[in-house]
């Protein structure tokens, strides 16, 4: 009975390292999508395996992938609520002086980040959905379930938030003209 | 539409920073050295304790168990019927453990004797076969049963005579 007792505490053992060479790049790329700052989501990350192992059998859950994204996700998020600064909107609206853009490089540059900017500004209901939408390992499925909304939902507010980047880039870019 | 197309591309580009956000080398290994590093004590030592403690709980048991257990006598054992009759002389009728004995209750004593005799019935005849010794004698009685009444009798007859020459009052040496 002990010896099946060790060899099953083995064997999920396994599975977690498993589970973690499998999916520790994803749930990094998730933190990183809320928090844009890589050692955040690296703590993130690490939370995510910690919290998984403290609270659950990594055997008992039967979709690996989508369980350990929404608790990536979540964590990130409370852990952005309490980090990132609320004035983002505003800082979108700010626009960087000609002067800044001597050459086409530093014209790419300064746009690359305004547009990064324009994409933290967005309401989290559409930032969420379009950032996790880009993310390679997740089907629309998968991000659907780790936001806890509608396929439907996730396609029309992605097309929402790349609606009103769109637009306010154009602005910008027809105030520079 | 030139522009349009141009605006999407550089939305496509700004979004594809998102999703190649590539972590420092080795995000596995630290993950796991961490995870190692905060798991408390390993389960593999409470599954030891749960064994010891399964281990010392069967031996508890059998301990309490053993005396239920009936001795089985060994193929060339021969449990004996009865053991030979104590000589009147050497039985001590006021020693003091007669005396509590004989302050039991009749009914204890009863069911004692009774178990005792089941037990005897239980235990004979012998489990194991007849000896040489015992089939030559057996055969002799078969054959010759005037004879062997005839040697018993004498048997018996000297035995009772030892046992008189035994209570009786010993002579004095001759030394003293």
């Amino acid at each position: 009975m002990a010896e099946k007792a060790i060899a099953a505490t083995q064997e999920e053992e396994n599975l977690f390292e498993a589970a973690i060479r499998t999916h520790a790049r994803m749930v990094y790329r998730i933190a990183h999508s809320v928090l844009g700052d890589a050692a955040e989501a690296e703590d993130v990350t690490q939370e995510v395996f910690l919290r998984t192992l403290r609270q659950k059998n990594i055997s008992r859950i039967q979709d690996q992938k989508a369980w350990l994204a929404r608790v990536a996700w979540r964590l990130a998020v409370e852990r952005n609520r309490k980090t990132r600064p609320t004035a983002l909107a505003g800082e979108a609206d700010q626009v960087p002086s000609r002067e800044l853009a001597a050459d086409e490089i530093l014209w790419q540059q300064e746009r690359a980040a305004f547009l990064e900017q324009l994409i933290e500004a967005l309401p989290d209901p559409l930032r969420h959905p379009l950032v996790l939408s880009t993310l390679e390992e997740l089907s629309p499925r998968e991000v659907a379930a780790v936001l806890d909304i509608s396929e439907a939902a996730v396609r029309s507010r992605a097309f929402r938030a790349r609606q009103i980047l769109r637009e306010r880039l154009t602005a910008w870019m027809e105030r520079r003209r | 539409m030139r522009e349009h197309q141009e605006i999407d591309q550089w939305l496509d580009e700004s979004l594809s920073r998102y999703a190649d956000a590539e972590p420092r080398p080795g995000l596995e290994s630290r993950v796991l050295a961490r995870l190692a590093a905060e798991q408390p004590a390993p389960r593999t030592i409470s599954w030891w304790a749960l064994a010891f403690g399964t281990a010392a709980l069967a031996g508890l048991l059998l301990l309490w168990l053993r005396p239920a257990f009936q001795p089985v006598p060994a193929p060339g054992m021969r449990w004996t019927a009865e053991l030979p009759p104590v000589p009147l002389s050497l039985q001590h009728t006021t020693s003091p453990t007669a005396a509590v004995r004989s302050e039991r209750p009749r009914g204890i004593r009863v069911a004692l004797a009774q178990q005792g005799a089941e037990a005897k019935r239980e235990c004979f005849p012998s489990p194991s076969p007849l000896s040489e010794q015992e089939k030559m004698l057996a055969r002799f009685v078969e054959n010759f049963p005037r004879k062997a009444a005839l040697v018993a009798q004498t048997q018996t007859e000297l035995y009772q005579q030892d046992q008189k020459e035994m209570a009786g009052p010993w002579p004095a040496r001759e030394n003293d």
